[in-house]
């Protein structure tokens, strides 16, 4: 890795870790000042957000294109000059949807994140760039915002959208977008629009599929409706994991800022509800499912809703606010080998079998000399093949090793239960391997 | 020679990889279901529609339940009634997890 290179490293990580400190400082100010009501974040408003009777000439110049249309005209860029937007979410989905709608004229966007921007999410957050790698996604996507558009009002909001702000941030806003990346969050942003009356345009995007629909929107249904339980953590798969092909969710952004001005404009009450299913590599690309209105026996849109304040999300779905790594405590420690004890038995040359289980696609791009490749699908089928490799080398102990440590402690689990006995996981995985053993090993 | 009379199933998502990456499949009528002799009146529940789907590929009993489903590009809600709504031949019946990610 070159000097340089590096000195970009570190100061990008000294810009996230400055922001991280700013955080907590901001955390603990709030968690020791006196709790009256729930605090408000910092907005670091320009001026009031004031709506107009009329374009000016250099609005009428700037949205010329757009007032030619007769589905838009003076009063449909007249709507978006006095709307206000909430964009929760500044990520593969907000990103395009967020500059959009500060292209389009929306008069004020909120955007609110507490994640920081870091290099492997410009595949797909074209918001964001790498000289601002470290600093919040929200004040990241403002200066965007400004640099595209000076005549927006944007209020970028550095914080976690929970439960805590959700009502307080939203009622200041006409539309809602959903462009988070995990379960809880959906639930809440649904939760938050059906108790404050707003329309939600949701979106989701995952390796090659996306989803979008409007909810809770002219006699239509909420996300509970088509969604009532949430699914078990197990099954889902988020974007750090599974992978996702960076114009995808670019494309459901983009949708979600169409639909946002199709809602404002007034032309969306006269459609019917669909959820619009995208598979980027199958025929046909896109697909309309009709949904029904919302359903009378929803629990908070319902006719007698069973939620009627905000509620803990993350206990209800049973996974966290994050689309980040999950770390599983599968094992006690005893069967388990840190990746420096591990680092010590390689280099001293014991006996043993490394099996890795990662998927191929993983496997192809990094791996420690010498594993046995058994994919975690295949695992319970190659049994024994490996342990007929493990006879090959005299009968030695077997250590599994995957990207994160929880695939592996599931294949030992799995060993024991067909009664091996000696087989331990490599703590954290190969990511671990990279951050406390080998840094020139690839992180992904 | 005419085929016999077949549903289509879609799985998206996380279905599709429950269902072994199968993207779509043409199942046959159980004999159960056969009506008349000339297969006139054919038709299976969506609830057994989901069940056949889960033996075949075991891997979709976890999402299954929270999926969305949808005959013919129109939603269906499940549990209350679901076995009261007919899958006819050629009819298409889709498998909706929803999708998290962003
Ligand atoms: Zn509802």
């Amino acid at each position: 890795m070159s000097a340089q290179s590096d000195v970009e490293r570190l100061a990008a990580e000294n810009a996230a870790l400055q922001t991280r400190i700013q955080a907590l400082t901001k955390e603990n100010s709030r968690l020791k000042a006196p709790q009256t009501s729930p605090p408000l974040p910092d907005p670091s408003p320009l001026t009031a957000f004031t709506q107009v009777e009329s374009l000016n000439n250099p609005e009428i110049a700037r949205y010329s294109r757009q007032l030619l249309l007769p589905e838009v005209g003076v009063q449909g860029q007249l709507s978006l000059r006095n709307a206000s937007v909430l964009v929760v979410g500044a990520g593969g989905l907000g990103s395009p949807c967020i500059l959009y709608l500060a292209a389009m004229g929306v008069g004020k966007i909120g955007v609110i994140d507490h994640d920081t921007v870091e290099i492997s999410n410009l595949q797909r957050q074209v918001i964001h760039s790498e000289s601002r790698a470290g600093l919040s996604k929200a004040r990241s996507a403002r200066l965007a915002v400004h640099e595209l558009n000076s005549d927006c009002h944007c209020i970028a909001y550095d914080l976690v959208f929970d439960y805590t702000v959700a009502l307080s941030v939203a009622a200041e806003y006409d539309v809602v977008v959903d462009a988070t990346d995990n379960v809880p969050t959906r639930y809440l942003v649904n939760d938050t629009c059906v108790l404050l009356g707003k329309p939600l345009v949701s979106a989701s995007a995952l390796k090659l599929d996306g989803q979008l629909t409007v909810y809770n929107y002219a006699g239509g249904p909420c996300y509970r409706c088509l969604f009532p339980v949430p699914p078990p953590p197990e099954t889902v798969t988020n974007c750090s994991d599974g992978g996702v092909l960076g114009v995808v969710p670019g494309i459901l952004g983009t949708l979600q800022a169409l639909e946002v001005v199709k809602i404002l404009t007034g032309v969306k009450a006269k459609e019917a509800p669909t959820l619009l299913l995208f598979s980027a590599f199958s025929s046909p690309t896109f697909r309309s499912i009709k949904i029904r209105g919302k359903q009378a026996h929803c629990a908070v849109c319902g006719t007698q809703p069973t939620i009627t304040e905000l509620q803990d999300y993350v206990a209800f779905c049973g996974s966290q606010p994050t689309d980040g790594p999950v770390h599983l405590n599968l094992l006690p420690a005893g069967d388990r080998i840190t990746c420096a004890d591990y680092h010590t038995l390689r280099q001293t040359g014991q006996p043993h079998l490394l099996v890795d289980v990662r998927e191929p696609v993983q496997y192809d791009i990094c791996r420690l000399p010498g594993s046995l490749h058994v994919p975690w699908r295949d695992f319970a089928q190659r049994v024994p093949d490996i342990l007929a490799a493990r006879e090959a080398v005299s009968h030695q102990p077997i250590y599994i090793i995957c990207r994160l440590g929880n695939d592996s402690q599931e294949a030992v689990l799995h060993l024991r239960e067909r009664g091996v006995v000696d087989a331990k996981d490599i703590v954290g995985g190969l990511l671990e391997w990279h951050q406390s053993v080998d840094p020139t090993f690839p992180a992904y | 020679m005419a085929q016999s009379p077949q549903y289509k199933v879609y799985y998206f998502a996380s279905a599709r990889e429950a269902a072994n990456d199968t993207t779509s499949e043409s199942f046959d009528y159980p004999p159960t279901c056969q009506s008349g002799p000339d297969g006139s009146g054919l038709r299976i529940s969506v609830q057994e529609v989901l069940a056949r789907c889960v033996a075949k590929h075991p891997g979709l009993q976890a999402v299954v339940d929270r999926c969305m489903v949808a005959l013919n590009q129109e939603y269906v809600p499940q549990g209350t009634g679901c076995d009261q709504v007919w899958v006819k031949p050629n009819d298409e019946v889709a498998l909706i997890p929803p999708v998290s990610g962003g």
